[in-house]
């Protein structure tokens, strides 16, 4: 059993390349570039890019002013919560990425194949926790997770949980974490339609010529439909690894909700949340949004090397 | 390019350059001169307040603000853009002192536009909470001292007998605990044992400085009591607002008594709890056996500040001290228990029929309450030590673990709150 | 011995559907259930929440009177949440397709210098939390005497990293550079070349992008509450101000209102509904869109 191996996808028909094809053309095309993209670089620069650069120079300077080197480095990372935040955020990242990624290719995959009406009913029904947006969410949670009122309280019962706070243990703030994970992949239909559309893709004949080769359902997956997800899955980890690093609504409510028994810095934003506005801190703040930014960049970076994703793009 | 341009100019700007932060001294805006225009920040509960102020004075001009719990970030951002600061803002009481200090710097001294005499009205504990010596930063809209609730029906059929000490109180506990288990006193999730003991639980004792001694005799006290009620049943570990709490205690009356704040009465027991009017008891404060007074503490409320940034200071200071003490303070919508004197008559009044008093009238044990405030307590906004207890002690509780074993960890929170919020930090 | 082997692959071909229906309906529970739960609620009053069945109803009477509180709140501020909402995410949409379309075909079909730092610009942002710009963002619309202006909201809003690069992916690897090329080769100008053949050709990808700007900026909650006067509030400010309101969210709040957990709830569904509607009756035009990225992002 070699054959799917044997079927390669088609590449992509073209690939933007810089090579100029004759002078005048590229001019025009320059200028084309630059009208068109105007509208769009102006904003971008004025309202994105700009307030980035600044939140990043905020980052190197005392809070009265002056140069403050990695000052401001040193004050948020030897702050007694510093840590903690970002064990949080670890135990929540892989709690959340994990199974983002295993459901929505696995759902997508069961989808797939299915008749029409079944299969955008069942997305429709998947996406659907997407629109439960800001207090609603923590407040279902909150709900579902009270032994007493929630319609699988018989099976937190019976696993010895008798209250809301026996569910979230406190003295184990890993398993808050992983209750805003559970809430992240509650709402995260999208990752499931993005990669229903990706298989949507696959060219009919691909799979024809995989089965006629006697390929069956699993190596068809594993060996055909997998490889072609790829991309889709890491730009889908791209945006959940950014997605993971900004936790900050979810934990900012369940404080407010549970009367500070769920701490206020449960996560490293929310901590640069308390710099900034508590503190008046701005520095700090930013220097704690920069690392933050670093350790998406690095996720990011990661997946971009071991999938190869821009390989062909950019 | 405007945008860019002004964005590139904004980039070389210092942060903190705002004039208010440069002079953090309580220097307040050169006035203007003609009609006062005000903006007001407030909470949606006190809007009509202000509106009723616009309808009788339309000579002012009030641009009302409604804004949801955190007005902080807003204050910091017009603090960082150095304008956009409103002339007035609804402040709770945690927030008043950190409100006219650092880091927020924001509420003007406004003692030379209201009256001395109208300030003699206020219970001085409560005033004690908007003044720093003669300066006064805000004036109290509401208070909601402590007071004991009971269940009038339940105490006739037990035939028990109300306590005035927490000694009587935890003895009360540990026999009803005894006669009718699955009935209980209260709740511990707040704070409400401790400031009334004066355990020096986070006592500023200076300039950002504080003291931190929950060893001290004052606190262990307290400690020894929740321990030993818990420990028999006799009080839950629960906050009065879990589902559960209601479903167990209070919807199904095992809730014998609790000490909750006053305005509870209404919109716990009656509204949350649906007990009906009449059977909802209510007593003074209780104190320590070995104390003659009550040290009593308050479950909230909120003041005016008046912006150091205004250009109208005295007309802000009017509409400040209309809010708290005029026709706003006795008119039907206003739900709060006014921390004005004249006006808590009315409220007395309008709550008469809902609550039973046992001995005497429902005014004496509002007074009770009220008149024993104790200014020995000053309430924090040192970082999040307000929920310190919280995050600390309640979960812990919660598992069946002494509160003993749970201090360490809550006193180091505290420490470690504070400092991280620039406050020095005496133990012991 | 080879019928038997035909015997088990149809036994393992059913037991797998049946696992795959398993796998499809328990998620499809998940995913329904709370939501249930939420519509539910707000046919409940707040005692009822905690003591009767979670899944039990309560009445439209209960209902009928969360609607009054609701719609009395404020004298009827819910109606001008309502209304800004719709005013500053139709602004957002329009300004976002505008710009990012166009910006999209430039950096996908035409060749120029700034098409790299362009992208790598826009990455590099959609990994930036946004919190870390608030405070830039306020410097710079005080700077442009725009804060208490809806357009202290809907500029920044109009910015939409992910959309850029959808886009940029469509027009070149989609639709593919031959297609500009052969229609320059035809003697098409650069103008004609974009108005004539890459915009005809832009629905699937506008849809998409006017999709997720859409749900992107409706539930916005930060820059708004920062940037405008109360007056000119959204939706999602609103439920939080609701929120703060209501004593079983905020226990620290002195008051008691009409608003409870019930009219919260209720003013959640009401947010939530147009982004419901969009979604069910979008979802086939949006599929399409993602379908036909899916084929530029394989391989």
């Amino acid at each position: 059993m070699s054959a799917p191996t044997a079927v390669r996808p088609p590449r992509s028909r073209s690939v933007p390349t810089d090579r100029p094809s004759g002078r005048s053309v590229t001019r025009g095309q320059a200028t084309a570039g630059y009208v068109l993209s105007s509208l769009y670089v102006l904003l971008f620069v004025a309202f994105a890019f700009l307030p980035a650069v600044y939140a990043v120079y905020l980052a190197f300077v005392r809070p009265g002013g002056g140069f403050a080197g990695i000052g401001n480095f040193i004050t948020v990372a030897t702050d007694f919560r510093y840590v903690a935040t970002f064990k949080n955020l670890g135990v929540y990242a892989l709690v959340f990425l994990v199974p983002t990624l295993v459901i929505s290719i696995g759902l997508a995959l069961l989808l797939h194949g299915r008749r029409t009406g079944v299969a955008s009913t069942f997305r429709v029904l998947y996406y659907l926790p997407h629109s439960v947006i800001g207090v609603a969410a923590v407040l279902l949670w909150l709900f579902l997770l009270t032994p007493r009122v929630s319609p699988i309280g018989g099976l937190l019962e019976s696993l010895g949980m008798e209250q809301f706070y026996d569910v979230v243990r406190p003295g184990n703030p890993a398993s808050l974490a992983v209750l805003f994970a559970i809430i992240a992949v509650w709402t995260s239909g999208q990752g499931i339609l993005l990669m229903f559309a990706a298989l949507s893709s696959v060219p009919q004949e691909v799979e024809e010529a995989a089965s006629i080769d006697g390929a069956n359902a699993w190596q068809m997956v594993w060996h055909i439909k997998l490889p072609l997800l790829r991309k889709w899955v890491a730009y889908l980890l791209i945006t959940s690894v950014a997605a993971s690093t900004q936790l900050f609504a979810e934990p900012q409510l369940m404080s407010a909700v549970t009367n500070g028994a769920v701490g206020t810095n449960f996560s490293p934003l929310q901590l640069a949340y308390t710099f900034a506005y508590q503190y008046g801190n701005f520095p700090a703040s930013a220097a704690l949004s920069i690392q933050l930014l670093l350790l998406g960049l690095g996720g990011a970076v990661l997946v971009v090397k071991k999938t190869g994703m821009f390989r062909v793009e950019v | 390019m405007l945008g860019i341009g002004a964005a590139l100019a904004l980039a070389a700007c210092v942060p903190g350059q705002g004039e208010g932060t440069e002079d953090p001294a309580t220097e307040t805006a050169s006035q203007a001169e003609g009609p006062a225009e005000l903006v007001i920040w407030t909470d949606p509960n006190r809007q009509v307040g202000f509106e009723m102020y616009q309808d009788e004075n339309p000579e002012v001009d009030l641009q009302i603000e409604t804004l949801p719990d955190d007005i902080e970030s807003r204050l910091q951002l017009a603090n960082q853009a150095g304008e956009g600061w409103p002339d007035m803002i609804v402040v709770k009481t945690q927030q008043m002192a950190a409100f006219a200090d650092a880091p927020y710097e924001f509420s003007a001294d406004i003692s030379p536009y209201v009256p001395e005499d109208l300030l003699g009205e206020f219970s001085p504990a409560i005033l004690d909470l908007c003044t720093d010596g003669d300066a006064l930063y805000c004036i109290n809209n509401d208070l909601s001292p402590l007071v004991l609730w009971y269940d009038k029906d339940l105490m006739e059929e037990f035939g028990y007998e109300l306590p005035t000490t927490w000694e009587e109180f935890e003895a009360l506990g540990l026999q009803l605990a005894e006669e009718h288990p699955g009935y209980i006193m209260g709740h511990i999730a707040t704070m409400q044992y401790l400031p009334v003991s004066r355990c020096p639980m986070a006592q500023v004792v200076g300039d950002m400085s504080l003291q931190v001694d929950l060893e001290d005799p004052n606190c262990t006290r307290v400690f020894e009591m929740i321990d030993n009620m818990l420990a028999a049943g006799a009080l839950s570990p629960m906050s009065p607002n879990d589902p559960e709490f209601i479903a167990d205690y209070a919807a199904n009356r095992h809730l014998l008594m609790s000490v909750q704040p006053l305005h509870r009465g209404q919109y716990g027991f009656i509204n949350a709890y649906e007990w009906p009017e009449g059977s909802v008891g209510i007593a003074p404060p209780l104190r320590w056996e070995d104390e003659d007074e009550v040290h009593n503490y308050y479950g909230g409320g909120v003041a005016y500040a008046v912006s150091r940034h205004s250009e109208h200071l005295e007309a802000a200071a009017e509409l400040a001290a209309w809010m708290a003490t005029g026709p706003y303070q006795t008119a039907p919508e206003t739900p709060t228990f006014p921390a004005y004197r004249p006006a808590q008559d009315n409220w007395i009044e309008n709550h008469t029929d809902m609550f039973y008093v046992e001995d005497g009238e429902l005014g004496d044990v509002v007074e009770a309450s009220e008149s024993q405030l104790s200014p020995y307590w000053d309430e924090l906004n040192v970082g999040s030590i307000r929920s310190s207890y919280a995050q600390a002690v309640e979960p812990g509780l919660r598992q069946g673990e002494s509160i003993f074993d749970l201090v360490p960890a809550w006193q180091e929170l505290i420490v470690n709150e504070a400092q991280a919020a620039g406050w020095t930090v005496e133990e012991g | 011995m080879r019928d038997m082997r035909i015997d088990r692959t149809i036994l393992s071909a059913s037991a797998a559907r049946t696992f795959a229906w398993i796998g499809l309906l328990l998620w499809a529970a998940f995913a329904i259930l709370p939501m249930l739960w939420l519509v539910l609620a707000a046919t409940k009053s707040g005692a009822a929440l905690a003591t009767e069945h979670p899944f039990a109803f309560g009445s439209f009477a209960r209902v009928g009177e969360s609607w009054e509180h609701l719609a009395e709140f404020n004298d009827g501020v819910l109606y001008r949440w309502l209304g800004n909402t719709v005013i500053l995410t139709g602004a957002q949409m329009v300004l976002t397709l505008v710009a990012t379309v166009p910006a999209g075909y430039a950096l996908g079909a035409c060749t120029f210098r700034m098409r790299k730092p362009i992208l790598m610009a826009t990455l590099g942002l959609i990994l930036l939390p946004g919190g870390a710009l608030v405070l830039p963002q306020f410097l710079e619309m005080v700077a442009l005497g725009l804060v208490g202006t809806r357009w202290a909201v809907i500029l920044p809003g109009a910015v939409f990293p992910l959309g850029l690069y959808l886009t940029f992916i469509y027009f070149s690897s989609t639709i593919g550079r031959d297609v500009y090329d052969a229609a320059r080769i035809d003697g098409c100008s650069e103008w004609k070349v974009f108005l004539k053949v890459a915009m005809p050709l832009a629905a699937p990808i506008a849809a998409l992008v006017t999709f997720f700007s859409f749900t992107r900026n409706w539930g916005e909650f930060l820059l708004p509450y920062i940037m405008l006067s109360s007056d000119d509030f959204p939706l999602p400010v609103g439920l939080a101000l609701l929120a703060s309101v209501a004593p079983e969210l905020n226990p620290n709040s002195i008051v008691q209102s009409d608003i409870g957990i019930p009219e919260v709830v209720l003013a959640t569904l009401l947010t939530m509904l147009p982004v419901l509607l969009v979604l069910i009756f979008a979802q086939r035009i949006v599929l399409r869109g993602a379908t036909i990225m899916g084929g530029a992002l394989k391989g």
